[in-house]
């Protein structure tokens, strides 16, 4: 097991390295100049070159890249060019309300695509089980920013119910996390429904069943048990791609996290809090990955043993 | 530079504070009469529709709208432009004079920072040296500085390379801050002045909360809370004003008027503004090296018509080449719409047939920016000009502006100062090489224009360059914005401007 997971760390070592030279790379190819934008259009030429020198932004690529990976492995990123602090401090300073926001959308995730993947499976192929996978795949299909503003204008603008955006209150959240858990929440109930359905087929089922068993007993502790294995995964996952969806649903709360200054920093050609947060994502990306690889192995012995052998 | 992150009070408290604050602002908003207590809190919340990232007035944001609004709240200049008559008054300074052409005394009133301290004459020495000597955008208007020092705590003396006609347009964007502060290294995020309201907390991307300054030399301030929220999503700051979530928001886009206009508690206030359009012809560039193109390009546009179906109430047509608010904005004679010229201009220019073309801009960096372009395109498109869209994200555009990589192109820009020379001063030098029009008759009537300290004189001079600019049409100037302003009916007192930062000293909440 301990062999496994140091191979697993080392890997995972060799990912960041990679993702770091990626995104060095990706900033400086995608065209627009950090100088002129700071300095704006009505910059002169004379004051956007001073800048860049002074940026660093004039001396060859590969004394760039070198220093750029040398400060970054030590978690140092530079100044943002655009808010002037230290660009991992703008990451990290956003990084909670990020994590606070993906962390209630995914428990909204489990807990309702539990319950709906569950009163689908337990009655396969009634009117019940179709609405639910109906309404799945109909909520995977919506897209998020169109589901944050339609929340907004109804839940806020019309019925006056919650505030239609900022940061502070378990009010603010609502909405956000809402949004956010939406399309995945049509996703991970037809997991739990069609995994559960697939396990009720197994053959220990049918033993269990045969020496006498409740359906109820039997569908709690050996069907859904089993199903939600692959749905751990797959959650792991989900919450890496919230990091992702933080971008759109950000900015449309006005929700102070990493999503939103990525995309402010990414417009302004803000290299060091792109790279900063970015490799933060990466990392956070990373390590639900080596988590989920780990956990995989606890909860079903046949993973473990299939891997060790 | 340093980590302004660290220096944070505790997370939890402050969102239990933030939280409060929230609601009591919302019940603020929805109070009904018969709850009205004697005195009704005063606490503002606004939305501007540009974001703030730093405060510091001398730093790399300097020119920002975000920053000129949240920084016309913080701290005093010595002059301001009084938005009526266009003229510059007294603030932090009471008077001033001009011993010679190139010097200039600054009496300073007796008058407070925030912190308690009085505001001196060495005050005001260290920031504009700190200015003139930073990389700020702002800092070019100080290029011809040649000394500045203090005669006495409260004379300062400005001394120039050669004489500086827009001295007084400077110095009224030149915020004064101590001068032991301008270094700190949380100047940014936590900076004193000397104006109306002081700095309670700042959370970029979130929120920037004023108190009142009580020692202000203006009188105190009617608010004891001023809250600057940052929402960027347009659709969410109108929600949040119809929930009485916030008290003002502005600019509203033309587009969205309609989604609040009528709502009972909002009104709309509608102002001229500094905003403006202009669409350059790249005069270095085959066919629009031909002044009959250009001119042509323009007769073909019925820049009125465009005007009042895509704007409406929030746009003017122009009638020189900065707006009619700008110090040197004069008359010129409007470009009629009329095909047929426009036609017969092409054709003496050698294009009887027409030509293709491409017309560059940013998208989404101004309201219905895509929509006008449009609206130019279809037009051109009747005279025989075939024109591209060609709609770039910011930093795209702004690289092709620069390299002149581009043949025409629409944006919309901003008389930061409210004097000529920041926009026709800068941009249309044969120097500057902006558009590819050179012409060493503009560039002297530019550069006398700078160099004079007689008013009236330099009015004459912008008349003159305007003319050329105009004429010659280096750019076509369709539209000038009128900003428009929704304004719940509990603020009191409340006044646009024309530089988008109004002044909330004498706003009050009532019911």
């Amino acid at each position: 097991m301990i062999r496994i997971i140091v191979r697993r760390v080392a890997a995972s070592v060799l990912v960041a390295l990679g993702v770091l030279t990626i995104i060095f790379i990706v900033v400086r190819i995608v065209p627009g100049d950090p100088a002129s934008l700071i300095l704006g259009a009505g910059a002169t030429h004379q004051q956007i070159e001073q800048l860049r020198t002074s940026l660093g932004l004039n001396q060859p690529l590969i004394v760039q890249y070198g220093e750029f990976m040398i400060n970054a492995l030590q978690f140092k990123f530079g100044t943002s060019y655009r808010l002037g602090g230290d660009a991992m401090g703008q990451v990290l300073q956003a990084l909670p309300a990020t994590l606070l926001l993906a962390a209630t959308a995914m428990a909204l995730v489990l807990l309702a695509s539990t319950v709906a993947g569950v009163a689908a499976a337990r009655r396969p192929g009634t009117l019940r089980d179709r609405a639910i996978s109906g309404g799945a795949m109909l909520l995977q299909s919506l897209p998020q920013f169109w589901v944050g503003i339609v929340l907004i204008i109804v839940v806020s603008g019309t019925l006056h119910l919650l505030p239609s955006g900022g940061y502070g209150s378990p009010l603010n959240l609502i909405l956000p996390a809402i949004t956010m858990a939406v399309s995945f929440l049509g996703m991970l109930t037809k997991m739990v429904r069609n995994s559960s359905l697939e396990q009720a087929g197994e053959g220990f089922v049918q033993t269990a069943r045969a020496k006498g068993m409740s359906e109820q007993r039997l569908f709690y502790v050996h069907i859904l048990r089993n199903g939600l294995i692959p749905v751990v995964t797959l959650a792991g996952l989900v919450l890496g791609v919230f990091l992702g969806s933080a971008v759109v649903i950000e900015t449309v709360f006005a929700w102070p996290g990493v999503g939103r200054l990525l995309i402010q920093s990414i417009l302004n050609r803000d290299y060091p809090v792109v790279e900063a947060a970015v490799f933060v994502f990466a990392l956070i990306y990373i390590g639900l990955n080596l988590l989920v690889d780990l956990l995989y192995g606890l909860i079903d012995p046949r993973v473990r043993v299939a891997v060790t052998a | 530079m340093n980590n302004p992150v660290t220096a944070r009070r505790p997370r939890l408290r402050g969102i239990a504070v933030a939280g409060s604050l929230v609601v009591a602002i919302g019940l603020a908003g929805c109070s009904s009469p018969s709850a009205a207590a004697p005195k009704v809190p005063q606490n503002l919340t606004v939305a501007f529709s540009q974001e703030t990232v730093d405060l510091n007035p001398y730093g790399s944001a300097d020119a920002q709208q975000g920053l000129r609004v949240v920084d016309n709240q913080i701290f005093d200049t010595l002059v301001t432009q009084d938005s009526k008559t266009g003229k510059y008054v007294p603030s932090l300074a009471t008077k001033w004079s001009q011993p010679d052409s190139l010097t200039w005394l600054f009496t300073l009133r007796k008058a407070k920072f925030q912190d308690g301290t009085p505001v001196i004459a060495a005050d005001v020495v260290a920031d504009i040296k700190f200015l003139a000597g930073s990389a700020s955008p702002l800092s070019s208007l100080w290029s011809t500085l040649a000394s500045v020092s203090a005669d006495s705590t409260s004379v300062v003396r400005i001394t120039t390379k050669s004489p500086l006609g827009t001295m007084l347009a400077n110095l009224s964007l030149l915020e004064i801050a101590p001068a032991s502060d301008i270094t700190k290294s949380d100047f940014g995020t936590h900076p004193i002045g000397s104006g109306p309201f002081k700095v309670d907390s700042f959370t970029p991307q979130s929120k920037l909360v004023l108190s009142g300054f009580k020692g202000y030399w203006g009188g105190a301030p009617k608010l004891s809370t001023l809250t600057f929220a940052d929402i960027p999503d347009e659709s969410a700051r109108l929600t949040a004003l119809k929930n009485g979530e916030i008290g003002l928001d502005w600019v509203v886009s033309p587009d969205q008027v309609s989604v609040v206009s009528g709502t009972t508690g909002i009104s709309l206030q509608e102002s001229d503004s500094d905003a403006y359009f202009f669409l350059w012809f790249n005069a270095s560039q085959k066919p629009f090296t031909d002044v009959r193109v250009r001119q042509a390009m323009w007769y073909a546009v019925d820049t009125k018509a465009v005007t009042k179906n895509l704007y409406g109430a929030a746009g003017a047509q122009m009638t020189s080449p900065v707006p009619s608010s700008v110090f040197g904005s004069s008359t010129q004679t409007p470009y009629a719409y009329d095909p047929t010229k426009a036609k017969k201009l092409l054709a003496a220019a050698g294009y009887p047939n027409g030509f293709t073309t491409t017309i560059m801009f940013a998208s989404d960096s101004a309201p219905l920016i895509q929509q006008q372009a449009q609206a130019y395109v279809s037009y051109w498109a009747k005279v025989g000009v075939t024109v591209q869209l060609q709609a770039q994200p910011t930093a795209v555009w702004l690289q092709n502006l620069l390299a002149l990589n581009w043949q025409t192109e629409l944006q919309e820009n901003f008389a930061t100062t409210g004097d000529a020379d920041y926009t026709l001063g800068r941009l249309y030098t044969s120097a500057a090489n902006r558009t590819g029009y050179k012409n060493p008759k503009l560039d002297t009537l530019l550069s006398d224009a700078r160099a004079t300290t007689d008013q009236s004189k330099r009015k004459t001079l912008y008349a003159q360059a305007g003319k050329i600019i105009w004429d010659d049409a280096v750019g076509m100037f369709p539209i000038q914005e009128r900003d428009t302003y929704a304004v719940r009916s509990t603020v009191k007192g409340f006044v646009p401007s024309v530089t988008r930062a109004p002044s909330f000293l004498t706003v009050s909440i009532g019911n």
